[in-house]
C-alpha cells in the first residue's frame, strides 16, 4: 500500500503486490507473506525482450528502469516475465512495473515500500556484500529463474508454535 | 444518552423523544451496533440532517445532506488514532461551492435557533475557524507537544512527549500508583471494589462472532477507496475446518452469517487461526457490497466502560452467530 | 483471452499460413515435375495474409503508431527480430508476387521460403517467454510450424493443378497426423510438469476449444482427406478454424508463473 500510496497507479495496476504463503508451504493461513515487485534481475528478460529498448539497467545499483514514454505496449515483457512485474497500464496503453523509486534513491531516501514496511520486512541490501548464511534466494513459493538471477534474497519464516485451549 | 447504543436511544428516547436528528463526523449505519435496529431507528425522526463529505450509508438515508468542508478548505489541528503527532492544518483553498466547516455549520444552527427561540442553544453563534482552532490550545497541550505557541507548529508536526507503552517507568495508571487488588476507584463507580466472578453473556448461537479490526481501515473508513480496495477486494469470513465440516461448508464457499440480530453474506475461508468454535470476520464498508458486520452485532452493554467514555462498552467480545452455506 | 491477444491469434495463424503457402509453392513449382499450378493467385494470397496479419498485429500495440521501432532490439529481443524477418519475408513475397511470370524464379521462391521458415522460428522465440514456463521452450517453434504445414498446404490445394494434388494431399496427411499426435501429446506430458505446467495441461484437456479444436480442425479433415484422397475445398477453410481455435487456446489457456507465487511450484 505504500506503493500504491506513493505512486497511485491506475486501478488494477499494482508495482508490489503481497503473496500469502499458501498452507502447502506454511502451516498458517494468511500467516505468512511474500512482499513482491520487480527483481531487478541481473539479467532482465523484460530488458531482454524489449523490442523497443524501452528498459535499461543502471550501472550503479542495478535498478531496471523501464522508460515508460518510449513504451509501444506490445505487452512482451509482461508475458517474459515469470514474477510479474510489468503490468499493463489500460489507460496509458503502455507497461510500467517497480522502478524501485530511483529518484528517492538519488535522493538518498529509501523506497517507499521499504520506508513504510512497518516490521522492516523489506530492506536493501548490496548482494555484493550481503552475506547471510540462512538468506535464501529462491523460498518455495518464488519461481526459480537462474538466468534471470532475481537480485533478492530471502529470510524463511520460522515456524510458529500454537498454543490454545482444549474445547 | 448511551452513544453505544444509538438505535435503542432514538427508539426508546420518549421524555422528551427524538424528532430530529443531527449527524456530524459519524457513519452511524456503517459503524454503529445493530444495523438492522439502527434502520428502523432512522424511520422514527421527523428530520434527519447529515454533515458529510462523502456519499456514506448515512446519508443516503437523511433528508437533508450539509456539505462539509475538506481538510484542504478549513483550518484544523490534526491528531490521529495511529500515531502521537499533532500538526496544524492550515486552508489551502476557500471552501468549494456552499461547504462550511463543521463549526460554522453548529453556528448557524445555534444561531437559528436562537433566533427561533432565544437561549435555546449555548454554541456561540458566530466563529470563526482559525480562532476556534487556536483555541483548542492551551498549556497542558503546549506541554505535552514541547511546544511554545500553536505557531511552531507551522514549521512541522509536533510529537506528544509520551511512552508509547504502560508501565514504562513500572507505575500503574491507578491513583496508588501501584497495582491495586482492591481498587476504591471501581467500588465508587458502581462496580466492587474485590474482583469477584461474574457469569460472562451467555452463548446465544453455536459460534462466538469475532469482529476485530481490519488492517485495511479504521472502522469503516478507507476500505471502500479504491486503491485500498487493491488489496482488499471483498469480505471474508474465517472458519475452522471442523466446524465447517459438520456445516457441509467448503473453503470459498459462500456462507450467511446469521443470529437474531440478522444476517450477512460473504465468503469463507478455512483456518486452523480461529478456533472451532468461533467465526470472525473483518469490519466493513466495502464499495459495491452491502456487507457490514454490524448486521450481526448486537448493542448489549459490557460491565465497564462507563469511568472512560461516559457510556457502558458493547460486549463486542460476548456475540455469537451461526453459519451455513448458501 | 484479453482483447491484447485476438490481434496476435490473426497475426500469428495468417503469416504462418503465408510461410507455409510460399514454402509449398516453393517446392511444388521447383522440386516436382510438372505444371506449375495458379503460383500468381498463390502468391498474392500469401502476400494478402502477410498484410493483414499485419494490420492486425498493430492492433494489438498499445501505440500502433509506434509499430516501426519495435526493430529497434535486434541484439537480444525476439519480437525484433521476428518483426525484422517477417518484414523481409513479406518483401520477397510482393516481390515474388511482381516478378512472376507463370513461374516464381527459383532462387526467389527458395530465398522467400527460407526468409519465411527464419522469420516464423523467430515468431517461435517470441512466444517461449519465462513467463510461461509451459511454453518456454521448443514448442511454439513447433506448433506454429505445424500451422505453416497444416494450413500452407490446405491453401495450397487451391492453386496446384490435378497432377500435383497427391502430393499436396500426402503433405496434409502427414502434417495433420504429425499436428494431431503433438497436440494430444504435448498437454499431457505438461500434466507431469510443476503446478504451473500442469495447470496449463489441466485447462487445456478440460477446454472445450481444445477439443472442437482436435476433432474440427484435425481428426475430420484427416478424415476426408484420408478417404478421399484429395483436399476437398471445404477442408482448409475448416483447418484455418481449427488452427485459430488452437491459436485462442494457446494465448488464453497458458498459466503465467506469477499465478503460483506462495504455491509449491
Amino acid at each position: 500500500m505504500a506503493c500504491k500510496n506513493q505512486y497511485h497507479q491506475e486501478n488494477g495496476v499494482i508495482w508490489r503486490d503481497v503473496y500469502e504463503l499458501k498452507e502447502e508451504i506454511y502451516p498458517h493461513r494468511e500467516r505468512a507473506f511474500y512482499s513482491l515487485a520487480c527483481n531487478h534481475c541481473e539479467n532482465p528478460t523484460c530488458l531482454n525482450v524489449c523490442p523497443v529498448v524501452a528498459y535499461y539497467k543502471r550501472d550503479a545499483d542495478g535498478v531496471v528502469v523501464h522508460e515508460q514514454d518510449k513504451c509501444i505496449g506490445c505487452g512482451n515483457c509482461i508475458r517474459s516475465c515469470p514474477y510479474g512485474a510489468p503490468r499493463y497500464n489500460p489507460v496509458l496503453k503502455r507497461a510500467e512495473k517497480c522502478s524501485f523509486c530511483w529518484q528517492r534513491l538519488d535522493d538518498g531516501r529509501k523506497p517507499a515500500c521499504v520506508l513504510g514496511c512497518p516490521t522492516d520486512a523489506l530492506q536493501i541490501v548490496d548482494l555484493a556484500e550481503f552475506d547471510e548464511a540462512n538468506a535464501v534466494q529462491y523460498p518455495a513459493g518464488f519461481p526459480r529463474y537462474p538466468a534471470l538471477n532475481p537480485s533478492v534474497s530471502f529470510r524463511l519464516p520460522a515456524m510458529p508454535k500454537m498454543i490454545r485451549r482444549k474445547l | 444518552m448511551n452513544i453505544n447504543k444509538t438505535a435503542e436511544m432514538l427508539l426508546t428516547a420518549d421524555a422528551p423523544p427524538i424528532r430530529v436528528l443531527w449527524i456530524s463526523c459519524k457513519n452511524v449505519l456503517s459503524q454503529d451496533f445493530d444495523r438492522p435496529k439502527m434502520l428502523e431507528a432512522f424511520k422514527k425522526p421527523e428530520i434527519i440532517v447529515s454533515v458529510e463529505q462523502f456519499f456514506t450509508q448515512t446519508v443516503e438515508l437523511s433528508d437533508i445532506v450539509l456539505p462539509v468542508t475538506t481538510l484542504f478548505e478549513e483550518y484544523t489541528i490534526n491528531a490521529s488514532y495511529w500515531h502521537y503527532w499533532l500538526s496544524v492544518n492550515e486552508q489551502a483553498i476557500k471552501p468549494m461551492y456552499e461547504a462550511k466547516s463543521n463549526i460554522e455549520i453548529a453556528a448557524a444552527l445555534s444561531a437559528r435557533m436562537n433566533k427561533l427561540k432565544p437561549g435555546s442553544c449555548t454554541f456561540p453563534t458566530e466563529v470563526d475557524p482559525r480562532q476556534w482552532m487556536i483555541r483548542e490550545f492551551n498549556q497542558d497541550i503546549y506541554d505535552l507537544f514541547g511546544i511554545d505557541s500553536w505557531e511552531d507548529l507551522k514549521n512541522g508536526p509536533a510529537k506528544a512527549k509520551m511512552h508509547p507503552a504502560s508501565w514504562h517507568d513500572l507505575e500503574f495508571g491507578t491513583p496508588s500508583k501501584k497495582y491495586e487488588f482492591r481498587p476504591d476507584l471501581c467500588a465508587e463507580h458502581g462496580h466492587q471494589a474485590l474482583p469477584e466472578f461474574k457469569e460472562a453473556r451467555k452463548p446465544y448461537d453455536k459460534l462466538r462472532l469475532l469482529t476485530p479490526h481490519t488492517k485495511f481501515g479504521i472502522h469503516s473508513q478507507f476500505i471502500n477507496i479504491d486503491w485500498m480496495a487493491e488489496f482488499n477486494k471483498k469480505p471474508y469470513c474465517y472458519l475452522h475446518p471442523g466446524a465447517a465440516r459438520e456445516r457441509g461448508i467448503s473453503d470459498g464457499d459462500q456462507v450467511r452469517v446469521f443470529n437474531k440480530v440478522g444476517e450477512v453474506e460473504l465468503e469463507v475461508k478455512l483456518t486452523e487461526n480461529v478456533p472451532a468454535d468461533v467465526v470472525m470476520m473483518y469490519e466493513a464498508w466495502f464499495k459495491n457490497n452491502s456487507y457490514n458486520c454490524q448486521s450481526v452485532v448486537d448493542d448489549t452493554s459490557s460491565d465497564m466502560g462507563k469511568y472512560k467514555t461516559g457510556a457502558p462498552g458493547v460486549a463486542i467480545h460476548d456475540q455469537f452467530a451461526d453459519v451455513a452455506k448458501v | 483471452m484479453s482483447e491484447m491477444e485476438l490481434p496476435l491469434v490473426i497475426f500469428t495463424v495468417l503469416s504462418q499460413t503465408a510461410v507455409g503457402l510460399v514454402a509449398i509453392s516453393a517446392i511444388r513449382q521447383h522440386a516436382a515435375e510438372g505444371p506449375a499450378g495458379s503460383v500468381r493467385p498463390e502468391w498474392m494470397t500469401a502476400a494478402l495474409l502477410l498484410i493483414a496479419g499485419l494490420v492486425a498485429s498493430l492492433f494489438h500495440l498499445g501505440h500502433p503508431l509506434g509499430a516501426s521501432l519495435a526493430i529497434k532490439h535486434l541484439g537480444s529481443a525476439w519480437l525484433s527480430r521476428e518483426a525484422l524477418g517477417t518484414g523481409v519475408f513479406t518483401a520477397l513475397v510482393i516481390a515474388g508476387l511482381l516478378s512472376a511470370r507463370g513461374r516464381v524464379n527459383a532462387g526467389l521462391s527458395f530465398a522467400a521460403a527460407v526468409v519465411g521458415l527464419i522469420a516464423l522460428f523467430f515468431t517461435g522465440m517470441t512466444y517461449s517467454p519465462p513467463g510461461f514456463p509451459a511454453l518456454n521452450n521448443v514448442m511454439p517453434f513447433v506448433f506454429f510450424l505445424l500451422t505453416a504445414a497444416i494450413l500452407g498446404a490446405g491453401f495450397a490445394s487451391y492453386f496446384t493443378p490435378a497432377e500435383k494434388m497427391p502430393l499436396i494431399t500426402r503433405i496434409l496427411t502427414v502434417s495433420l497426423i504429425v499436428g494431431l499426435v503433438v497436440y494430444l501429446v504435448v498437454p499431457c506430458l505438461w500434466l507431469s510438469g510443476g503446478t504451473v505446467m500442469r495447470q496449463t495441461g489441466l485447462n487445456y484437456i478440460s477446454s472445450p476449444l481444445y477439443w472442437a479444436r482436435i476433432i474440427a480442425g484435425l481428426i475430420v479433415p484427416l478424415l476426408a482427406v484420408w478417404r478421399m484422397k484429395t483436399v476437398p475445398a471445404w477442408a482448409p477453410v475448416l483447418v484455418l478454424a481449427g488452427e485459430i481455435m488452437g491459436r485462442i487456446a494457446f494465448f488464453s489457456l497458458a498459466v503465467h508463473a506469477s499465478a503460483n507465487m506462495g504455491g509449491i511450484y
